[in-house]
């Protein structure tokens, strides 16, 4: 059977900026091109201004030749910023757009990777990539084309027309920037990329400690370690400020130094030098090389941004590259050629499965298990925790992929069935209940979005909420977390609709009865009762007496079946699910 | 913004960030003078007088040293001060943090503050150094370069004086303009926020829900808003940008008009006038830069903001020092009234004491307030009215430390900390030395779940514990407590997501304290319960009966209806032929 992995992008070998960016590729280019235009345009006015010096030199001075050079001068002054602020509009837009794209397809990306991947990752590292990379993004595709255009091609077009009014005064508006690298070449040290990437890393860790602190407060203050808490992600803090200071601060004493060669004043004192010195001696016209020495002090404004946009230009390659690798981490692949389960029987087959360790080894925790459970039947997982009772229920779900051995739904490779008819076909309830954000009904109607809302109210009080639901501020509408805050059971019961209304062949409850308030525990239990009507049934139970009477129990340890067989074959064989089952009902009985 | 980085930072970096703004506003001056030096440089060049360009030459020079001094001391200042920055940003932050009241982590401020933190703190301090310079200087320069230009022709200098407010007021105009728009950016951004962390906690949920990606519409809706919010917010800029720029372009016209007219009528020498029109180049390219880093500064101010408003927020007041300290265990609750909003109370009249070694199991509908109880006694609220005290004192007069010494608390939901296993448990008690250690993970049934984990003791359990079980979690919260040796210990659930043997051998740990600590159980087993000394039993608000399992049986109807509704569930099972039926 062939599969392939949803290519977003393998095979692609250009830079992870310029894939990036290739969406936007044809605004981008528009506002290059404006901007050129605009340097061009920056000429003008100088050009405007040497007219006028030659104006106002002639006496008696020509008042309307004046008055044209000075409207001409105002005019190109005008045009420029014109055609500057709509390129940077221009880009702005793309901006916006490319946002929005890239979020979305990091959402599609997220949402096709394997759930292990979310146990590795901090949601602060999401948080990372998803927010922070994207915006970082910004700073470059609405600012930084068009600036470094700008910052690259108007102090050419001025260096250019220095040499042209004077080869001598073109040296001497060149010398001051040619200077500043020079000083800074010789004072700064270190890979500026690398230095960006520690940065990075820095933040990353910083924010990854933040999330912890924030989310542990309440922990903290339980063992009065709050200052304790806040210190250590002080520390945390610390180091990084110290990293910052101690990375960038020879850049920055390097760039405090070298800016003076860059400032106003001396580029006006090199430029004038020459000036002086070239009139002395009649070499130079006077009045080019006032042009000159004003054109020269436009220079290094514009060439400061070129440094600052070279360390956004880095700073969001780099992000760009964590973007990439998210969109390039592999997902679930996805079968070439879908086949559709027949019946709904469920066949795990010499099934292994490994977790990665953090020293980069893997941790078997399923090692070779066959089970196989008939449509319609039942199989009941039990054993001590850690023994991989969900971790094997949930590959059924194909919430991972078996690194050895198969799993088959009707006689399919759940990894040959597309995810639209797997989900459809296998239904999931968990001890944790996520509630998104969204209102009772969404909620219900989660997995099944063209249900009516006669459905989704039957499928409420067949999961003996709808009471509930009613008595919410906006019954229905009511919106979780909002005006709709429910109990761990409540929760339960609308996770329970949910899979009542997706209505799937297969069922797996893992620890679905050990609902956080047991006073409506009778409730989700007429509930799941319910729900597990006629349906395939795969049972994860703490309470043993909730599974003794299904098809068959399951007792798992160390990633091995252990004991197989009905409740009265496993208790007649007096193994470990005998010993366990004393131990309850020893302690219900009390 | 000046101001408030000031009232964010220490008295140090308060005392750099007031030299830094001086050396700024020196480097704004002296470069604004050096630059007035080309005036009668130019003059003196085209009149052919070299002597005099050679003395204007030379003054420029030395100007330049002097402007010099201040580009490097203001920048490298800058740099420090934008480190301390963060660091005081950070510092006030996670001291403020901790002494708020636990009602304001909700998931919302949570993912609010971290961005906040993370974000916000680096944007701010970067606002000082690479805005902040340019700001000061792009004022300075202009204004230094106007008043020497009063002094070569009067009306031209103040024409260039005057326009410059105007230009300030107008550049105002529309950063607010922007900032309007940009604080609906804002509100766009936090919501994508928020529905990205959530599409990624949840992604359990949504995928067996068969909802992949941008198919799970309040992130696709939340991402298209923010494109939206961005789009307007652009075209607002443009709104803002022409009247901005038409009205700089017409002030620079009128200056250059009025230095025009004043060289056509002799008054000023046309040379000179060129030279100030050369200059007022340099005037207004600063004031058009202004423009952009004031919708800069407006951003950082906007995060700034944010940060402040953490800052802002009231904490719980706490005394220092206790007055008194608790003689005794016993915790009593008299008439506690709270609720968490205005219109429902949660406990009304709530009035329940603890005896000192003996264990009391409180019971009650689900809703009924038995969790806020627990937090109410440990201070995570203070109440509406009422009173609550362990050994005699009032927790409110208690110091944190006093208070947090005497309880140990197991959560229903248990938070660890992205360390290692051998550290969450160690939490408890630093000071206790590693047989103490093993001995609480041990009762806690730590020990199997070090086992299994790759690395041992020193495994990593990942952010918020996440690499262990809901189930693990908890013993690792049990664990802490256990070890912690606290004459009070309040149990909301603990072992309610652990498998039936290993809960009965935690339990069983809980016995032995017993024996000489107080204890709060709230528990579902029947078992636990019935083992309790006394059981309160809790409905609408307050106490309905109090007694042993064997007396409230007997007298509260209530109670009897309640146990009953328990055993059965306890024995609840799925049945394989008639599916459906109890």
């Amino acid at each position: 059977m062939t599969r392939q992995r949803t290519a977003s992008g393998s095979g692609d070998r250009s830079s992870p900026l310029a894939r990036i960016l290739r969406p936007v590729r044809g605004r981008l280019t528009a506002g290059v091109v404006l901007q050129l235009l605009a340097s061009l345009f920056s000429l003008a006015p100088y050009l405007a201004l040497l007219g006028l010096v030659s104006a106002m030199r002639t006496s008696p001075v020509d008042r309307s030749v004046a008055w044209r050079w000075v409207i001409g001068y105002l005019i190109a002054v005008s045009v420029q910023s014109a055609f500057t602020s709509i390129a940077l509009l221009i880009t702005h837009f793309a901006d916006v757009r490319l946002q929005a794209m890239l979020r979305r397809d990091l959402a599609d990306t997220l949402g096709r990777l394997p759930l292990g991947w979310f146990d590795s990752t901090g949601s602060g590292r999401v948080r990372k990539v998803v927010n922070d990379d994207v915006e970082s993004l910004h700073q470059l595709v609405a600012h930084s084309v068009v600036e470094i255009t700008a910052a690259i091609t108007t102090p050419l077009v001025g260096v250019v027309l220095c040499f042209v009014l004077d080869w001598r005064m073109g040296i001497a508006a060149v010398v001051p920037v040619v200077a500043y690298g020079l000083t800074y070449k010789l004072m700064a040290r270190g890979d500026m990329r690398a230095i960006m990437a520690r940065i990075a890393e820095g933040l990353a860790n910083v924010s990854q400690a933040i999330v912890d602190y924030v989310g542990g407060v309440a922990v903290l203050k339980v063992f009065g370690k709050a200052s304790q808490g806040s210190r250590r992600f002080r520390a945390a803090s610390e180091a990084f400020v110290d990293e910052f200071g101690r990375l960038v601060g020879p850049q920055m004493r390097a760039q405090a130094f070298a800016l003076v060669w860059l400032s106003a004043p001396v580029v006006a004192l090199v430029a004038m030098a020459v000036g002086v010195w070239g009139t002395l001696g009649g070499a130079i016209d006077p009045a080019r090389a006032i042009v000159v020495g004003i054109v020269a002090l436009s220079l290094p404004s514009t060439l400061y941004t070129v440094a600052a946009s070279n360390q956004t230009r880095s700073e969001a390659s780099e992000a760009a590259g964590r973007v990439v690798a998210l969109l390039d981490e592999p997902p679930l692949s996805r079968p070439v050629e879908p086949r559709h389960p027949q019946g709904s029987a469920v066949t795990f087959g010499d099934v292994h499965f490994s977790y990665p360790s953090a020293d980069g080894q893997t941790h078997e925790v399923l090692s070779g298990i066959d089970l196989s459970v008939p449509a319609g039947g039942s199989l009941a997982l039990v054993g001590p925790s850690g023994a991989g009772k969900s971790t094997l229920a949930l590959l059924a779900a194909r919430f991972r992929d078996v690194g050895a051995g198969s799993i088959r739904i009707g006689g399919v490779d759940v990894r040959d069935i597309d995810e639209t008819t797997l989900r459809s076909t296998v239904g999931v309830v968990l001890q944790t209940v996520q509630l998104p954000a969204l209102t009772i009904a969404e909620n219900i109607a989660l997995a099944s979005r063209d249900a009516t809302r006669g459905q989704i109210v039957a499928a409420a009080r067949a999961a003996h909420i709808h009471d509930r639901i009613l008595q919410l501020p906006r019954g229905y509408e009511s919106v979780i977390g909002q005006d709709a805050r429910l109990s761990g059971g409540e929760a339960q019961r609308i996770a329970i609709a949910r899979v009542l209304l997706q209505d799937t062949p297969v069922l797996i409850l893992d620890e679905a009865t050990s609902a956080a308030d047991p006073e409506t525990e009778g409730e989700i239990q007429e509930a799941l009762a319910r729900l597990v009507e006629g349906r395939t049934l795969i049972v994860i139970a703490h309470r043993l007496i909730t599974i003794a009477h299904l098809d068959q129990i399951a007792m798992l340890d160390r990633g091995r079946v252990a004991e197989l067989g009905t409740h009265r074959e496993l208790l007649d064989a007096g193994g470990h699910y005998a010993r366990m089952w004393n131990v309850q009902t020893e302690a219900v009985a009390a | 913004m000046i101001g408030a980085l000031m009232a964010i930072g220490d008295v140090i970096s308060r005392r750099s960030m007031r030299v830094f703004v001086v050396l700024a506003v020196l480097n704004g001056v002296t470069q604004g003078l050096a630059l007035a030096t080309l005036v009668p440089l130019f003059v003196a060049l085209l009149r052919g007088d070299h002597e005099a360009a050679w003395t204007w030459l030379v003054v420029l020079g030395c100007a330049c040293i002097v402007n010099a001094v201040f580009v490097v001391t203001s920048t490298l200042r800058g740099f420090d001060v934008s480190m301390s920055v963060v660091r005081d940003m950070h510092r006030r932050l996670s001291e403020h943090m901790v002494k708020l009241p636990l009602s304001w982590f909700d998931s919302t401020s949570t993912a609010r503050a971290s961005t906040i933190v993370a974000r916000g703190t680096m944007y701010v301090s970067q606002a000082a150094m690479d805005v902040l310079v340019p700001v000061v200087s792009a004022v300075a320069t202009p204004v230094a370069v106007a008043i020497v230009s009063v002094f070569f022709d009067w009306p031209t200098g103040l024409a260039l004086l005057a326009s410059m407010p105007i230009i300030l007021l107008v550049t105002r105009w529309g950063t607010n303009h922007n900032a309007r728009a940009e604080a609906g950016v804002q509100d766009a951004a936090l919501e994508t926020d928020r529905r990205l962390l959530e599409f990624a906690e949840d992604q359990v949920t949504l995928r067996s829900a068969g909802v992949l990606g941008t198919d799970y519409l309040p992130l696709s809706r939340a991402i298209e808003a923010r494109q939206r919010a961005g789009t307007k917010a652009l075209w607002s800029s443009v709104i803002g940008m022409v009247p901005q720029s038409l009205v700089i372009n017409l002030l620079f016209g009128l200056v250059v008009s009025v230095a025009l007219l004043r060289a056509l009528v002799g008054a000023l020498d046309p040379i000179a006038m060129v030279a100030i029109v050369a200059l007022s180049t340099q005037v207004s390219g600063p004031l058009r830069v202004l423009a952009e880093l004031n919708t800069a500064l407006r951003r950082a101010e906007l995060q700034l903001t944010d940060v402040t408003d953490v800052l802002d927020q009231p904490e719980m007041a706490s005394p220092e020092r206790s007055a008194v300290l608790p003689v005794g265990n016993e915790v009593r609750l008299e008439d506690v009234v709270f609720g968490y909003d205005a219109e429902h109370r949660v406990l009304d009249g709530f009035t329940l004491t603890l005896p000192a070694g003996r264990t009391t199991a409180l019971v009650g509908p689900s809703g009924s307030g038995k969790t806020t109880v627990t937090r109410l006694i440990a201070r995570f609220w203070d109440v509406d009215s009422g009173r609550i005290s362990i050994g005699g004192v009032d927790v409110r007069e208690l110091s944190d430390e006093d208070r947090m010494a005497r309880l140990a608390l197991v959560f229903q939901d248990s938070y660890l900390f992205d360390e290692s296993l051998k550290a969450n448990v160690a939490l408890g008690d630093d000071a206790a030395g590693d047989d103490e250690l093993l001995d609480a993970a041990t009762s806690a049934q730590v020990t199997p779940i070090a086992e299994r984990l790759p690395d041992g003791w020193s495994s990593r359990v990942g952010e918020g514990g996440r690499l262990l079980s809901g189930g693990e979690r908890q013993r690792v919260s049990i664990a802490r407590a256990l070890l912690k040796r606290a004459p009070v210990l309040l149990l909301d659930e603990a072992t309610a997501a652990l498998d039936p043997v290993t809960a009965q051998a935690v339990q069983t740990a809980l016995m032995v304290l017993h024996t000489d600590v107080t204890v709060l159980v709230i528990a579902h087993q029947a078992e636990t319960i019935a083992r309790a000394d006394q059981i309160a039993f809790l409905e609408h608000g307050r106490i309905q009966a109090v007694g042993t399992h064997t007396e409230l049986v007997a007298s509260n109807p209530r109670y009897a209806a309640f146990w009953n509704q328990r055993a059965d569930a306890e024995r609840w099972h799925i049945t394989t032929n008639e599916r459906g039926t109890r």
